[in-house]
């Protein structure tokens, strides 16, 4: 299931909260969630639930083995067993057709691969269970005494299947006594509408536009009908993961779990390095603490260990090598970063500059993202590069049906629409009309963005069936 | 307080939604908007249960039945509206689906499926309807019930009510040509829909390789046939070729480079008739539907006068038939696009009706052959109102007209033709026309027990100069 689903909000989230809250034990209520988390994930994996049931099982064991003989080579031996068992279902469920691709091109033999389909947030849960072991190992965090718990720890629907990776230390107190608060509910939902509304009103909107030029023939389109498939995929990616991630946190608020936030406003950032500080920050932090760091950092083998974390950050994205090269390219790029800052101050370039860098970067970025076959990404990037043909009626059309869903796309990337709410809730209050805006400006505001993101995801559902050539 | 009314706003509201969908479900089966079936509920077996696919079934099923769907959809396109600007042209670009182009020529099963299940809805009716003791009794009641896909359709009303005239019978199977495909020629390579004002232009790429592989397949059947049989070739430009504007032409290419590079990938046993002149002079006028990608019997028509001067008959005065107009007729392109500006004006269907005594019988895949009309009206009253013309695509119908010249024709063609093949029955004795993606037996063995030497192939642009599959149809039937 997925958030963005009618069947998700109107039957299964409603069921879900009122029996939440109906039941008061907590043990009870936890059982809500793991069995509510469980037919979630079920709801997509009806198969592989069993993974995710098998990788809590193990890791709860590992957990118990790393605080008990703390210190000893049996702690040792099951943090080790944890990576090579969560990572060994990463390579077998995740990356064994690329190995054996890769394998085949190399040699040239022609062997089978598994064939099994990717398991749904297999990518997020391996890692959340790693991070667990690490830390009880490291002693950072009390290993879970139930498995019960831990189950509910990993099974957690709300960031189960695109993250954000959370981690067990985070939120390890909130499993033992959360707090209900009525506050942090209401937040929840404000939050969970915005996620909702960037998903349908954002992302679907721009993948549907972005259609005409990412799915177009590239031998007619002009350079900026590459530049404008490119932003729109841009927009798509941004609104769909951190749309994604905000429906977590919120939901997490609504359950009485506080997730770190995930991304900051990636578009506004002036650097590549800056840009990984705001994107999808609990993966960077991630292989920050588990691997950079314990690889040496930047004390021993710095080169070394860059290249190597963003070969994996790449990779992590996707079992194809355009994701590696996309994840070296950011590591290149930060390297440099890095070189060049030794020389110049950064910030004492205007940032113009490093907007229209981010821009370029940017562009060429998604575009090695984009496309699994490295050929046509190529080719893209020629396209996007052709200096020969810059502008034809097909963007022109485009940019006009749809210029204000592209500022607006553009604005809502950036904080101003927050300030402007702060704005105008400051110039509220000093007309003292807090309750006007508590009352019914706010509720009214929100609940109507709720039910206009609800009607255009019936409108997605359009789905007329042509027979064209008929 | 103001945070428990939000809570409750919020929770009421899911509720409430939840409550309106239980309790007033969008009923309908079929969607005439999108022409498709709705989902239903799917069944619950040990495969799709561990695939996961009764889940997604579940979910389509909820969506499709979303309370009040067919309003939400037309408000959330109402909203779609303020995306952007249209300027003076009022012009838009819609995507569309890779699954609504050629889907009808590529025999997946993906592409069938709803294609059957629209008929299963029309049976599961039907049934309902013998139910009631509401017997239908002749041929205009059966056409109340026909649907948009008249093959299986038919097919089903010759199995409740047999009026079986002949059996079809042509087991002479002859080796057949094996088909060239070559995998790399797929789709159209521009696949948008162009709205200026109130009308919709299907953008146009065209590839040589799929090009050549049409022309092959036009040789090829030549070749096979008895010398001196006659073979003609008509190939029908999009309607974006005639745009006034240069900046809106040139988006798509040239359908007049496509054909004559076509043209000249014939042998000479081939007689290419050209239609591309006659509709150009007369470009100004009615020739295509607005909201529809076909085109309109006045266009049939200047392309008949071409191909009347090739066979050195001469033409029928348009004034010489007595025309009716449907009105009211969106199209496929309106269903794609939506667009407000086609709606407000939607497309008139001009019906020229032939006055030749005739019979019109289609011939189905089972082997069954119905009593039916050139220009069946019934279909004006449904949605899909192009089907009045000898009642959309059937794998064989033949026209038998009361002229005895002993001239006979067989025409290949896809939908294109379904309108211009009215206009030679002043001209033949018989008309026999094949649709090559649903006709399952060798045609030369059939033309050969008819005694038929005339062939024409008769085909839109855009469905054979980005696509092989019409022409390995066309292959498939070659023996």
């Amino acid at each position: 299931m997925v958030f963005s689903s009618l069947l998700f909000l109107f039957i299964f989230l409603p069921i879900n909260l009122i029996l939440y809250y109906m039941i008061k034990p907590r043990e009870w209520k936890n059982a809500v969630l793991i069995l509510s988390s469980l037919i979630f994930y079920a709801w997509g994996e009806p198969l592989w639930v069993t993974l995710l049931l098998f990788s809590s099982v193990v890791d709860f064991f590992h957990g118990k083995i790393a605080e008990k003989c703390r210190g000893s080579w049996q702690a040792k031996g099951a943090l080790i067993s944890s990576l090579v068992i969560n990572l060994g279902l990463l390579i077998t469920f995740k990356y064994s057709g690329m190995i054996v691709d890769s394998f085949n091109s190399l040699t040239g033999l022609s062997l089978q691969s598994n064939g099994f389909s990717l398991p749904i947030g297999i990518s997020f849960y391996t890692f959340q269970t790693i991070s667990y072991v690490f830390d009880v190992y490291r002693g950072e965090v009390k290993a879970q005494k139930s498995f019960f718990k831990f189950l509910m720890f990993v099974s957690l629907f709300h960031q189960l299947v695109a993250g954000p990776i959370v981690r067990y230390k985070d939120i390890a107190n909130e499993i033992e006594n959360r707090v209900f608060d009525k506050k942090v509910f209401a937040q929840g939902i404000e939050r969970f509408i915005i996620g909702l509304g960037k998903k349908v009103i954002f992302a679907n909107t721009a993948g549907e536009i972005g259609r005409t030029f990412l799915e177009g023939d590239y031998s007619r389109m002009s350079a900026s009908g590459f530049w404008l498939g490119m932003l729109l995929f841009a927009f798509q990616i941004y609104f769909d993961f951190s749309g994604y991630s905000d429906m977590a946190i919120g939901l997490g608020k609504m359950f009485g779990f506080t997730y770190k936030e995930n991304f900051n406003y990636p578009y506004i950032s002036k650097s590549a390095s800056e840009f990984w500080r705001r994107w999808h920050i609990s993966l960077g932090s991630f292989f920050r603490d588990y691997l950079y760091i314990p690889l040496g950092g930047n004390r021993s083998h710095h080169i070394r260990n860059i290249l190597v974390v963003w070969f994996l950050t790449g990779l992590w994205h996707g079992a194809s090598w355009n994701f590696v090269l996309w994840g070296l390219y950011y590591g290149i790029l930060i390297t440099i970063e890095r070189i060049i800052s030794k020389y110049i101050n950064f910030n004492k370039v205007p940032g113009i500059f490093g907007y229209i860098y981010m821009f370029i970067i940017t562009i060429f970025g998604w575009t090695l993202f984009y496309f699994e076959d490295l050929s046509v990404g190529f080719t893209y990037m020629k396209g996007l590069l052709n200096y020969s043909f810059i502008w034809d009626t097909s963007v022109e059309i485009v940019m006009m049906n749809n210029i204000i869903f592209i500022i607006l796309a553009i604005l809502c990337a950036t904080p101003i629409p927050k300030k402007l709410g702060k704005t105008i809730l400051s110039g509220m209050f000093k007309l003292k009309l807090n309750g006007v805006y508590d009352y019914i400006v706010y509720p009214v505001g929100l609940i109507g963005i709720f039910i206009f993101t609800c009607i255009l995801l019936v409108g997605q559902s359009y789905n007329p069936f042509l027979y064209f050539r008929f | 307080m103001k945070q428990k009314m939000i809570i409750g706003i919020f929770v009421i509201t899911l509720i409430a939604v939840g409550m309106l969908n239980i309790l007033f479900p969008n009923a309908a089966t079929i969607s005439e908007l999108e022409n498709r079936t709705l989902a239903t509920i799917p069944e619950l077996t040990k495969e799709n249960f561990f695939s996961g696919d009764y889940f997604s079934g579940l979910e389509s099923y909820y969506s499709d039945h979303f309370f009040n769907r067919e309003g939400f959809v037309m408000i959330s396109q109402n909203i779609n509206e303020y995306k952007g600007i249209k300027g003076g042209d009022h012009v838009e670009l819609v995507m569309m689906d890779t699954t609504d182009q050629f889907v009808q020529e590529e025999e997946t099963p993906s592409g069938a499926a709803p294609k059957s299940t629209i008929t299963e809805v029309i049976k599961k009716e039907i049934v309902l309807q013998q139910q009631l003791k509401k017997r239908i009794e002749t041929n205009n009641d059966l056409n109340q019930l026909v649907r948009n896909f008249a093959k299986s359709d038919i097919e089903f009303f010759i199995e409740i009510e047999p009026v079986v005239l002949q059996k079809a019978d042509n087991d002479t199977v002859l080796e057949q040509m094996a088909i060239t495909n070559d995998g790399e020629l797929s789709g159209n390579k521009q696949n948008g829909i162009l709205v200026i004002n109130d009308e919709c232009y299907e953008l146009f790429g065209y590839s040589k390789g799929a090009l050549n592989v049409y022309a092959d397949a036009i040789n090829n059947f030549a070749e096979l046939l008895p010398e001196g049989d006659k073979v003609y070739s008509a190939v029908v430009p999009g309607k974006i070729e005639f745009v006034k504007s240069d900046k809106y032409r040139n988006m798509a290419e040239s359908h007049a480079d496509s054909i004559n590079y076509m043209n000249e990938q014939f042998n000479e046993l081939i007689t290419p008739v050209n239609i591309y002149t006659p509709i150009q002079e007369h470009s100004d006028e009615y020739l295509y539907f607005r909201s529809d990608h076909h085109w309109t019997a006045l266009g049939a028509y200047y392309a008949y006068t071409a191909f009347a001067k090739t066979i050195g008959d001469i033409p029928y005065e348009l004034e010489d038939f007595e025309r009716e107009d449907v009105e009211g007729f969106l199209g496929t392109l309106y269903n794609r696009t939506l667009s407000r500006t086609v709606k407000e004006n939607p497309d008139t269907v001009q019906i020229y009706h032939p006055f030749v005594e005739n019979t019109f019988t289609i011939y189905t895949a089972n082997g069954g052959a119905l009593d039916w009309e050139v220009i069946n009206m019934a279909y004006a009253k449904i949605s899909n109102k192009y089907m009045v013309f000898i009642s959309g695509d059937n794998p064989l119908s033949v026209i038998d007209t009361e002229l005895d010249n002993g001239k006979k024709i067989m025409i290949f063609k896809d939908s294109y033709g379904n309108a211009f093949v009215p206009w030679l029955m002043n001209h033949y004795d018989e008309i026999h026309i094949i649709d090559p993606r649903h006709y399952e037996k060798g045609a030369i063995s059939y033309a050969l027990e008819n005694d038929i030497h005339e062939f024409m192939f008769f085909n839109y642009n855009v469905v054979i100069a980005g696509h092989t599959g019409f022409a390995n149809n066309i292959y498939k039937v070659s023996y």
